[in-house]
């Protein structure tokens, strides 16, 4: 297993669920430090970024975009991290040996401390962690308390710290206002590409894609100006979104300025990658799935001229298949060994003209096979005695036929061999 | 020197280039070009990519039902149902017989039939079922689709990576239309006549394949039936035999 290593960054509060939702893109474990710190694990994501200083770097110009003022740090432990960004940040420690040394000039200030902690520790002369490491466990806990001792523990390493990931979001609202009013849509372009990029990040963390998202244009003392952009497929990519979202603006003419833009998405679906091109891959991955198709064509056409088709244990011919309802589709029977069955069957079986005797479809009839008795249902209402046969006509079309065995004793086209 | 050697090379290259079945790396993808085996060798070899080209509409004309105009695709279906993709029946003329598409060899549950009220609304159907990407195969029947509609689904098919199949009476068969196949399809004594009237990446040609018949074997006659269906046959027998074959 990886070693463990942490990312810590502080930030203003309110961009603190923006960035950790976002950093679920980098990291699955992901957990808040109230009230202005996000801490991410990335030992376990080295190997795919590249190394630590591809993931600092994207999460610094991550950080960059949203334009706050916010510090950065990594330490193999989490509160090492913390400390090490609230001392300031910059700084980066991956061995667990080199943190006694790093954390030990920072100031006892950076430790979360009470009013009485602090003037304890005024009182006492420890001024740095290091000074702090010097002393007893036992007695820095009976002056300061243990919650003091526990955290320099903690960012040592040398009792663990339990930390609650955050849970991937379900939707995305994001705003940004903007440093001058705008008077055009295509001027906010920048401003909501970056939106864009901070809602794909989201959307990969989640593991989700998006087939629809809302733009709000806002304006002073006015309502604000409204679009949705919807994609044909679940979709998480950003340059995708701001081509599509880029179409929308350039036909906006605002009625007011634009001070703000804000950007929210409703429902993450699950994402689905589409299959890469590689010779000799056919369809390997699963096909899109098909739920949303059936709901487009149950909404238009309606619910009960859709169904699916199963195979149903009866000798009877009308009664050996069945309808079933939307993804219900199967087989529900055990297979019969049973004699050539046309592909095309009749709703109703079609009386045929006979000619001295003999059955006339579109000409004469030339029994191929048969007959084929069918004499079955006398327990229900719809008992049948038939002889089928297979004919073919002077036009080269393969029927199915029957002579029913009950007066009148007619014959009747039942299906075709297609 | 040098540079006729490397000259005669891109030479020698360009046909092993142009040729389809080879994959580049970020040039065309590969999917375009995709098809499906029909199951018949000779057509096989008739049709550019050795098969039915998914992703593409196929128009097929026949003079009326029965004649071997399914026979012709259940092979292709069947496999494109084994590879968990949908196969969707936009209006069948008739019920399409659920015991004779599993022998067939059709995962019927992945069968799905819609019954539109109209033929603009089978249409838009059809579009839709090609767009999304999960259906392999798209059949429909359409009485009327001028090459506009044509168009839409091709661009449709392209879009989806879905087989576009209409099944179409013969007086269609003479106007243009956008398709990428075009094929009639007739009954010739035990045989099926099928004629490519237009084929992209091929050329137009005749083939005749061998009708698979319904009755292979020995009838299963039974024994108290017997002596009727005896006089039957022999009746119809006598009554082809005072025709011409």
């Amino acid at each position: 297993m990886a070693e463990s290593l942490w990312l810590a960054v502080r930030l203003p509060p309110d961009a603190v669920h923006r960035l950790a939702h976002w950093s679920l893109k980098l990291s699955s474990r992901v957990s808040v430090e109230p009230p202005d710190g996000v801490l991410m694990e990335i030992g376990g994501s080295l190997r795919l970024f590249g190394g630590l200083k591809p993931i600092i770097s994207e999460v610094a110009a991550h950080l960059r975009g949203l334009d706050r003022p916010s510090a950065i740090a990594a330490a193999p432990t989490p509160r090492g991290a913390w400390l090490l960004a609230r001392a300031g940040g910059g700084r980066a420690v991956t061995r667990r040996h080199t943190l006694r040394c790093a954390l030990a000039p920072l100031p006892c200030r950076v430790l979360h401390l009470t009013r009485q902690q602090q003037l304890s520790l005024e009182r006492l002369h420890l001024l740095t962690l290091g000074e702090c490491m010097a002393l007893p466990r036992s007695g820095l806990r009976r002056r300061l308390g243990t919650a003091v001792a526990a955290q320099i523990d903690q960012a040592l390493g040398v009792t663990a710290e339990p930390r609650q990931y955050i849970d991937p979001p379900r939707s995305y609202h994001g705003r940004l206002e903007l440093p001058t009013a705008c008077h055009s849509g295509t001027g906010v372009r920048f401003a909501l590409a970056r939106l864009l990029r901070e809602m794909a990040g989201v959307l990969q963390g989640a593991d989700a894609a998006v087939e629809r998202f809302t733009v709000a244009l806002e304006h002073i003392r006015r309502d604000a100006t409204r679009f949705t952009v919807g994609t044909l497929r679940p979709t998480r990519d950003a340059g995708q979104f701001t081509e599509l979202a880029g179409h929308h603006l350039e036909r906006i003419a605002p009625p007011a300025p634009i001070c703000a833009i804000a950007l929210s998405a409703g429902a993450f679906l699950p994402y689905q990658p589409r299959v890469g091109e590689l010779p000799g891959m056919e369809y390997t991955a699963s096909p899109a799935p098909a739920e949303p198709l059936w709901e487009r064509l149950a909404a238009r056409i309606g619910r009960g001229r859709i169904h699916g088709l199963a195979v149903h244990a009866d000798h009877r011919p009308e009664r050996a298949w069945r309808r079933t309802p939307l993804h219900r589709g199967g087989e529900t029977a055990m297979a019969f060994a049973l004699p050539p069955r046309p592909c095309w069957l009749l709703s109703q079986p079609q009386r045929l003209t006979e000619h001295s005797g003999h059955p006339q479809w579109h000409g004469e009839l030339l029994l191929e096979r048969g007959p084929e008795r069918i004499e079955t249902g006398w327990w229900d209402e719809h008992d049948v005695a038939r002889d089928y046969y297979v004919a073919l006509n002077t036009h080269g079309s393969r029927l199915w036929i029957f002579h029913d065995l009950r007066p009148p004793y007619h014959w009747y086209l039942h299906g075709f061999f297609a | 020197m040098t540079e006729a050697i490397a000259r005669n090379g891109e030479a020698a290259l360009q046909p092993l280039l142009r040729d389809h079945r080879l994959w580049r790396p970020g040039r065309e993808p590969l999917s375009r070009r995709r098809t499906v085996a029909t199951g018949h060798a000779e057509l096989d070899a008739a049709l550019p990519g050795g098969g039915w080209t998914l992703g593409a509409v196929t128009e097929i004309f026949h003079p009326q039902l029965g004649v071997g105009e399914l026979q012709l695709l259940l092979p292709a279906l069947a496999e494109l149902t084994r590879r968990r993709r949908w196969l969707v029946l936009v209006s069948p003329p008739h019920i399409p017989y659920a015991p004779a598409l599993r022998a067939a060899g059709i995962d019927l549950s992945r069968v799905l039939l819609v019954h539109p009220r109209a033929d603009r609304e089978a249409l838009w159907a059809v579009e839709q079922a090609l767009r999304s990407g999960t259906c392999g195969a798209v059949m429909a029947w359409p009485s009327r689709a001028d090459p506009g509609s044509v168009r839409r689904l091709q661009l449709a098919a392209e879009a989806g990576e879905s087989w576009s199949i209409l099944l179409r009476r013969d007086a269609a068969a003479r106007r243009p239309s956008p398709a990428a196949l075009r094929m009639a399809v007739e009954p010739e004594g035990d045989r099926l006549r099928i004629d490519l009237l237009k084929c992209r990446g091929g050329r137009p040609r005749s083939l005749l394949l061998p009708r698979s018949r319904a009755a292979t074997g020995t009838p299963r006659i039974e024994p108290r039936d017997r002596e009727r269906a005896t006089q039957l046959s022999l009746a119809l027998c006598l009554e082809g035999s005072g025709q011409p074959s």
